[in-house]
């Protein structure tokens, strides 16, 4: 006689299908006993005492056993081929078959048809995005709003109802995150690692993954909330509840809080939020001076670069401490050369320069406001030191945003060159998916158009926000800008730093 | 097609959880929920005509032609969002918001049971329940020659050895002796939930609702806590059901027998038929158990049921 | 790995299909809506968002589809118009689709009236009922608003017969004028003498006929026919020849011991058997009678009613009482009998997309493969518009199975808010009417209703709630 057994995961079949599959295997030729049954420690121990099975077959409770005597091995094979066969038919199932797809109309369709989703990213037009933001509450869903132009009353009502149903509504204007390693909208390629980012500002995201990225650390979970999160009138509802989830993350050790300059009420509140999670808090609000200084567990940065430096630490690593110049000797200047000419694509590299600028340089002008800033009344001509956020509405109503499209800064970058005033021309370049394929080649054209400085030129000074696992690659384009005469630092702080002293040293 | 919840477990995640339906049937469904990342709970989700209150169960009315087993394979991914329990490519969804939760009350103590009514709704009970056509389960091991396959006579020989011992060490409420045979009938058998486990939920029952004195809740309460300890031995379905057991919570057809016999009820038959329609051998596993857990403390009831698995013992043996 | 909802990242993306790819690497899951702006107005998409997946309406919704579930239409007779319809005026005219003046009416509903005019006996020629109906002193309404519903032009005046349903779950009584046959027929816009002399007919000899052969057969409930033919090749809209045999099959043994003469029964025999159209206005009064119970449900969103007047194209929806939401009705893309082009097309006409709203008709074409033939489709069309209807309807009425989809049941129970979100507009399957009175149908095709009747109601909806 021969003995056999068969297990099937994960199958469930009540008494009679099991007892009709026994009774048919059976009757098979050649067979002689035959028993499909749970396979319970218990039940496994019947099949002992019936001798149809020896010693363990190594069968779990949630799973089907079919054991089987038969008279020859062919039998066997066959008596338990046909009952593994008959548990696994296929029930009928009243849909047609075949391929049913259908494209995806709706939010609520695309649910439909995928039960598990948890998530909707909204990149429409404006007005219509916050109805789909709304509908994504209403499903059930948490959401990211790429879309900007959404009124504050919505946002209000939508991120309350979301923090009602237990969800996160990251935006209006959530330029990027990323969450479970899963890069949105624009992001870079970070490392996973144990330090967790919470950010009201996009290019503030971006940067400080990208430096904790190359310290070597790496990033949890990166949480844009839109930058009116920490108004008053939405009062950090995004922050808190990110906040939260990040204290409540086992993979999530130390927490990054960056922002523009908060509504002071709703920074303490989120700031006594972050200690009460007990992780070590990094803060970075620009322009924020602390007035917590009772808040012991946290650590305020005044930059980006200094954020990431003490995230890093935090996270056991060690990064480039912070303050520091660019290692290549500082050109020297035409003396005529006066005035900071500042391109940025990237708004909260715009805001930290003017934060660092305030105190150090005098008459700094800007499209953006700040302490100590003065507003251009053009902003299409640029008047003594000239910080510019070329991302603002004002430039891109009607064409694409800089980071995509350079031809609006290049344009800048050859007038700039040619008035005589300018002594340094600073921009940013910011990598990772959204972002131009690449972008210094897009420059090229006008950074090469400025003459040198040894024909009485402007330095030009950049950096790159970016990763080494960004599409564009990092090294790749640093080297491309050195190789067009760019001085490139490390990041923004440096670079406006940099800039600094070298109109400094021309005086 | 959504079709609305009437009523739902009270500790439903109705807002957001994700799963996979189990087992599936024309008109039920039993699905496992993650909670969170460690616990998962099973819903039974039935749509029968006058579904019974059951705990882990989630009713509701559905167009009379619908047949589940149709729709939805075993096995398929689910999620709750907002509310709504989607099943992956099935059409089929159901909307949890309209649900009352139902609490399980659980009634600590009950009125003595008058014993010359308890034994003679017991007596008319066990009558038709030995009558009832077709023995399945460790009713088969009641009857001679019932028993078709190797593994049906290893059950039957399990039944006739430990229940009468069972009932022995229930009358004596000696905790290690019953444990000691229960253990060996805890999941036993065929089926989503073993006929070993279904007679165990029954016989709770039916002894819970004869023990007034402390050692004997004592006793049931060290017995249904011992049954915990095993029922990672068990499929995730029938564990479901042993918690809740464990817990006093038993589905309303198995409480309406129990309760019609002590006070021996005229619908009996009615009452019995009830039970022995839920699934197809647990309905039956489950009376036998309350009978049993009924007859522990009379000496005259329990000697029938042992008398009876004794008698379909010697006929087999006799016959051979 | 964590996961910050608890559960791996899947993600919905909308409007930006660039987004998807970085998150698909990453490995997470990702599907993209095919998005474009609901109704392309601001307004309509925020009041869609504040209907969507609502409890209340949910709930309404399961009220009201329960009752269309629940509906048994049953034939129980015919009577004469004058009779058995609740407040018809002496001198009034029911027509198909919403409410229209005689000046706004096209040319074959017009024809239809002058013709039900000399029928009536109020004018002896065409001209002179036209004259009388432009007067003013004929008065106008929908048959939906009398529980009626008649195909094409939808005529019914005082002394027409009509079949008569009754609902016994909900109490409740719908109409339908008795089908004329095919060529000249009066729905068409035809009335010269020998249309209205075949109208004299229907009234002295088939009705009478019809009412004895009933009296016979007793009750007669509809919904086992239509499911029947359904799988026997019928939509029941636009092929009725299963239908209209499996009734002949019960008709004939009535009539037979019904006492008829001979003469008569063979006549009448004769009419019905040549027709296989004559189940379809049973099919649109066992539709309206099923809708009619499913309307009503303050809150519910399902559509009770498709309708059109050859004009414009109404819809009326259970949670919006009375009110009509319109939009010109369309030019049909068909099939076009030899001779005509759309050129010669009446746009859309009649009540008889009441059995798609029912979730038969073009709902059910995968029944009806045949029916594709109509705008050059494959088979396979036709089971892709019964599936794509499932993304618009509340449920599926198991009444009504199609065989080809395994017996998938008929998506049933149109929701405005689903038609908005997704962009789907119903399907429907209809004759082609000629744009001149008389000259009777010139094809068959393939519509869809017009989205703004439905983003109309979501707005009108969405009044109705306060928060």
């Amino acid at each position: 006689m021969n003995m056999g057994t068969r297990i099937i995961a994960d199958m469930y079949r009540d008494s009679v299908a099991l007892m009709k599959i026994s009774s048919a295997i059976t009757l098979l030729d050649g067979v002689s006993q035959a028993s499909c049954i749970m396979a319970t420690p218990a039940n496994l121990d019947l099949l002992r005492e019936a001798g149809l099975i020896d010693g363990d077959p190594g069968a779990r409770p949630n799973e089907v056993l079919i054991a089987v005597e038969a008279e020859t091995d062919t039998a066997l094979g066959a008596a338990l081929d046909a009952a593994e066969a008959e548990l696994r038919a296929d029930p009928v199932i009243a849909d047609g078959g075949g391929d049913v797809s259908e494209p995806l109309r709706s939010i609520e369709m695309a649910l439909d048809a995928n039960v598990d989703a948890n998530f909707t990213l909204i990149a429409t037009p404006g007005p219509f995005a916050a109805a789909e933001a709304f509908k994504s509450v209403r499903l059930g869903l948490n959401v990211m709003m790429f879309s900007d132009n959404v009124s504050i009353e919505d946002e209000l009502a939508l991120k309350t109802q979301a923090d009602q149903a237990g969800l996160m509504v990251m935006g209006p204007d959530c330029g990027t995150a990323i969450i479970d390693g899963s890069p949105l909208g624009f992001a870079n390629v970070v490392r996973r690692g144990d330090i967790g980012i919470v950010a009201a500002s996009g290019t503030g995201l971006q940067q400080v993954s990208c430096l904790i990225d190359a310290a070597g650390c790496g990033v949890s979970q990166a949480i844009g909330t839109g930058g009116r999160d920490l108004d008053s009138r939405i009062g950090g509802i995004t922050t808190k509840r990110a906040i939260t989830s990040l204290g409540a993350d086992p993979d999530t050790k130390i927490i990054v809080l960056i922002s523009k300059p908060p509504a002071p009420d709703v920074a303490k509140a989120v700031l006594e939020h972050a200690v009460a999670t007990g992780k070590p808090v990094v803060a970075c609000l620009l322009g924020h001076t602390p007035s917590e200084p009772s808040l012991s567990g946290v650590s305020f940065a005044s930059t980006l670069e200094e954020a990431a430096y003490l995230a890093i630490a935090a996270s056991g690593a060690t990064g480039n401490k912070p303050g520091g110049l660019i290692e290549a000797a500082l050109p020297g200047l035409n003396a005529d050369r006066r005035y900071l000419r500042a391109l940025y694509s990237g708004g909260t590299f715009c805001y930290e320069a003017l934060t660092m600028l305030g105190g150090t340089l005098d008459a700094v002008y800007s499209n953006t406001s700040s302490t100590g800033i003065q507003t251009l009344t053009d902003p299409w001509t640029s008047t003594a030191h000239t910080v510019l956020d070329l991302g603002d509405d004002l430039f891109t109503r009607g064409r694409p945003h800089p980071m995509i499209d350079h031809r609006l800064r290049n344009d800048r970058i050859v007038a700039e060159a040619q008035d005589p005033d300018t002594a340094v021309i600073l921009f940013d370049v910011v990598l990772g998916h959204g972002s131009h394929e690449d972008p210094v080649a897009a420059m090229a054209p006008a950074l090469s158009a400025v003459p040198g400085q040894k024909d009485g030129g402007p330095v030009l000074l950049g950096f790159v926000c970016g990763t080494g696992g960004d599409p564009q690659g990092l090294t790749r384009q640093r080297e491309a800008m050195a190789d067009l005469g760019v001085l490139v630092a490390d990041n923004n702080a440096q670079a406006v730093r940099t800039a600094a002293a070298i109109l400094e040293s021309a005086q | 097609m959504r079709l609305a919840v009437t009523d739902m477990p009270e500790h439903f995640p109705a807002q957001i959880a994700d799963g996979q339906t189990m087992s599936v049937f024309p008109r039920v469904i039993n699905l496992a929920l993650n909670c969170d990342r460690n616990r998962r709970s099973i819903v039974t989700i039935d749509a029968r005509d006058k579904a019974p209150l059951a705990p882990g169960t989630a009713r509701l009315t559905a167009p009379a032609e619908l047949d589940f087993s149709h729709l939805v394979r075993p096995g398929t991914d689910l999620a709750v969002r907002g509310g709504i329990l989607r099943i992956h490519s099935a059409d089929l969804a159901f909307d949890f918001r309209g649900a009352a939760p139902v609490a399980w009350e659980v009634r600590p103590t009950r009125p003595k049971p008058n014993q010359s009514r308890l034994s003679t709704g017991w007596i008319d009970a066990w009558s038709l329940f030995i009558d009832a056509p077709d023995p399945c389960g460790f009713a088969a091991a009641l009857f001679a020659d019932t028993q078709r396959s190797a593994f049906d006579r290893a059950l039957a020989r399990r039944v006739r050895a430990t229940v009468p011992d069972f009932m022995r060490a229930g009358a004596d409420t000696s905790l290690p002796d019953a444990w000691a045979c229960l253990r060996r009938l805890l999941g036993v058998g065929l089926g989503l939930t073993p006929s070993g486990d279904d007679f165990s939920t029954g016989f709770f029952l039916g002894f819970e609702r004869t023990s007034h004195e402390p050692g004997q809740r004592d006793f049931l309460h060290g017995l249904t806590r011992a049954t915990l300890t095993q029922t990672h031995d068990s499929t995730d379905v029938s564990r479901a059901c042993l918690t809740h057991a464990a817990a006093g919570r038993f589905s309303a057809p198995l409480t309406g027998l129990a309760d019609g016999i002590v006070r021996h009820a005229d619908n009996l038959p009615t009452r019995l038929a009830n039970v022995l329609e839920m699934g197809h051998s647990s309905g039956r596993d489950a009376a036998f158990g309350v009978l049993c857990g009924l007859a522990v403390r009379n000496p005259d009831l329990r000697a029938r049921v042992i008398t009876q698995l004794n008698n379909a013992h010697m006929q087999e043996k006799s016959a051979r | 790995m964590s996961d910050l909802f608890g559960a791996p990242l899947s993600v919905i993306n909308v409007g930006l299909a660039q987004f998807a790819e970085p998150i698909r690497a990453a490995g997470a899951n990702v599907v993209d809506v095919e998005w474009a702006p609901p109704a392309h107005d601001e307004d309509i998409a925020r009041a869609l968002a504040r209907l969507v997946n609502r409890a209340d309406i949910e709930a309404a919704n399961q009220t009201a589809f329960g009752r269309y579930l629940a509906a048994q239409p049953t034939l129980k007779g015919v009577g004469i118009a004058r009779d058995v319809l609740d407040g018809l005026g002496e001198r009034m005219i029911l027509h198909s689709g919403p409410p229209i003046t005689w000046d706004e009416m096209c040319a074959p509903v017009r024809g239809a009236i002058a013709g039900a005019c000399v029928y009536e006996g109020w004018a002896e020629t065409p001209a002179e009922a036209e004259t009388l109906a432009g007067s003013g002193e004929i008065s106008f309404a929908p048959c939906h608003h009398f529980g009626a519903v008649g195909p094409m032009a939808g005529i019914i005046s005082p002394s027409m017969p009509l079949w008569i349903i009754e609902d016994p779950v909900h109490d409740h009584t719908t109409f339908s004028n008795l089908n004329e046959g095919l060529g000249k027929v009066l729905r068409f816009g035809a009335n010269s003498p020998d249309v209205i002399a075949h109208l004299e007919w229907m009234r002295d000899v088939l009705a009478p006929a019809l009412v004895a052969t009933l009296e016979t057969l007793g009750d007669l409930e509809l919904k086992p026919i239509m499911a029947q033919a359904l799988h026997m090749g019928d939509e029941v809209h636009n092929r009725n020849g299963a239908a209209s045999a499996l009734l002949i099959k019960r008709l004939i043994p009535a009539a037979l011991d019904a006492g008829l003469d001979a003469k008569t029964l063979s006549d009448v025999v004769t009419f019905i058997n040549s027709n296989d159209h004559f189940f379809l206005n049973l099919s649109m009064a066992a539709c309206k009678s099923m809708l009619d119970a499913a309307h009503g449900v303050p809150g519910s969103s399902l559509v009770t009613a498709m309708a059109r007047n050859g004009v414009n194209f109404g819809i009326r929806v259970s949670g919006l009482g009375d009110t009509w939401f319109e939009a010109p009705a369309s030019i049909i893309d068909g099939l076009f009998f030899p001779g005509y082009s759309t050129a010669d097309a009446n746009p859309d006409l009649g009540d008889s997309s009441i059995t798609e709203t029912c979730g038969i008709g073009a709902f059910a074409m995968a029944a009806s493969p045949a029916i594709v033939q109509f705008v050059g489709g494959t088979a396979s069309d036709a089971l892709a518009n019964s599936r794509r209807m499932g993304h618009i309807t509340f449920g599926r009425n198991t009444a009504f199975t199609l065989p080809a989809l395994d017996f998938m049941a008929t998506p049933a129970g149109i929701d405005i808010r689903k038609v908005v979100d997704t962009g789907i507009a119903p399907v429907i399957n209809t004759g082609i009417a000629h744009r001149e009175a008389g000259i009777g149908q010139v094809g068959a095709g393939i519509t869809h209703a017009p989205l703004t009747c439905f983003s109309a109601a979501v707005a009108a909806l969405a009044e109705t709630f306060v928060d």
